[in-house]
């Protein structure tokens, strides 16, 4: 076995900043933003998703996001959607993500912390709450 | 008011959802492909219409999701970091695919064969993974887009028992979100 490599050694440092991400988007059309410490911020493609993160698209707004454990989004117009918690272990790939969707309509394509854990991946609304268990699903609050 | 719908899955199977009141007892448990809740509270009425309907309803919707990630696997000589020739010629077609998504994201996955401890392997696999991403650094990847991780020999490609070589099972993987 080799000893590691300064390269590598290097390569693990300058990909330490960017594991605050919980993901990015990867489309957005219309008004869409992302409502942050109070501040609404425009989104473009590649755009990092933090936890704590509301996501908010107007009228004409849409926006798709894909997550660090593979988990995709798509949120149609009139969405508001906050990314409460996300837990992620990158060596186990075991985690929790729990989100509040307070209006309108998204699709969800489950990643691996659903797919390692039935109980991990949870959508609240004001009145319910989904666990999704590695599905493809479509949730609307009105 | 709020309202679920099921559709089929990616690899055929619909997977299931859990529909819970706010206080956390679940109403009702959705697996078909097709299935509809219309939850309030604490009632949930459940339909379910044909599953071909559900790409149709909701097209705009799925329309929007980002493409699938995409794997590609590099190989490595035997207790070694350094990447067969063939993986790597694989590196340009990384950069390919990067350029393609807008926003792209990598994830850098190494895995080890179930030679030696786990531990050992946890470390083992998470230093190939540098090795791979200080080589795309090198050839100009955007060091504010990768996660580097280690598997060890947690995600085998070929079931073996412990203490086994196995050459597809020593690889990194190379996800681009």
């Amino acid at each position: 076995m080799r000893v590691i490599g300064t390269g590598a050694v290097l390569a693990i440092a300058l990909a330490q900043p960017a594991w605050a991400d919980i993901g990015r988007i990867k489309l957005a059309s219309g008004t869409a933003s992302i409502e942050r410490d109070g501040k609404l911020l425009p989104l473009k493609p590649g755009f990092v998703i933090e936890t704590g993160d509301t996501l908010v698209t107007g009228a004409r707004g849409k926006a798709g996001v894909t997550f660090i454990d593979n988990t995709r989004l798509s949120a149609g117009p009139g969405t508001r959607m906050t990314f409460r918690s996300f837990d992620y272990n990158d060596t186990t790939q075991k985690g929790r993500f729990v989100s509040f969707l307070r209006k309108g309509a998204v699709a969800i394509i489950s990643g691996r912390i659903a797919r390692n854990d039935p109980q991990a991946m949870r959508v609240e609304t004001p009145k319910n709450i989904y666990v999704i268990r590695r599905a493809r699903v479509v949730l609307n609050v009105k | 008011m709020s309202q679920v719908a099921l559709g089929p899955g990616e690899d055929g199977d619909a997977g299931s959802v859990a529909v819970l009141n706010a206080a956390g007892t679940e109403l009702a448990i959705i697996d078909k492909a097709g299935a509809v809740a219309n939850v309030s509270g604490g009632s949930a009425s459940i339909k379910v219409m044909d599953s071909a309907a559900f790409d149709t309803k909701y097209a705009d919707l799925l329309a929007g999701l980002p493409t699938p990630p995409r794997t590609f696997v590099l190989y490595f000589k035997e207790n070694s970091i350094e990447p067969t020739e063939e993986s790597q010629a694989l590196m340009a077609e990384i950069f390919a695919e990067i350029k393609k998504r807008a926003g792209a994201d990598l994830e850098i996955t190494g895995h080890t064969d179930t030679v030696g401890p786990e531990d050992v392997n946890d470390a083992f696999s998470l230093r190939r993974a540098a090795e791979v991403t200080s080589y795309l650094f090198s050839q100009g990847l955007d060091k504010t887009i990768v996660r580097i991780a280690g598997r060890g020999e947690r995600e085998l490609r070929e079931q073996t028992p412990d203490d086994t070589p196995s050459a597809i099972n020593r690889r990194v993987e190379v996800i681009v979100r």
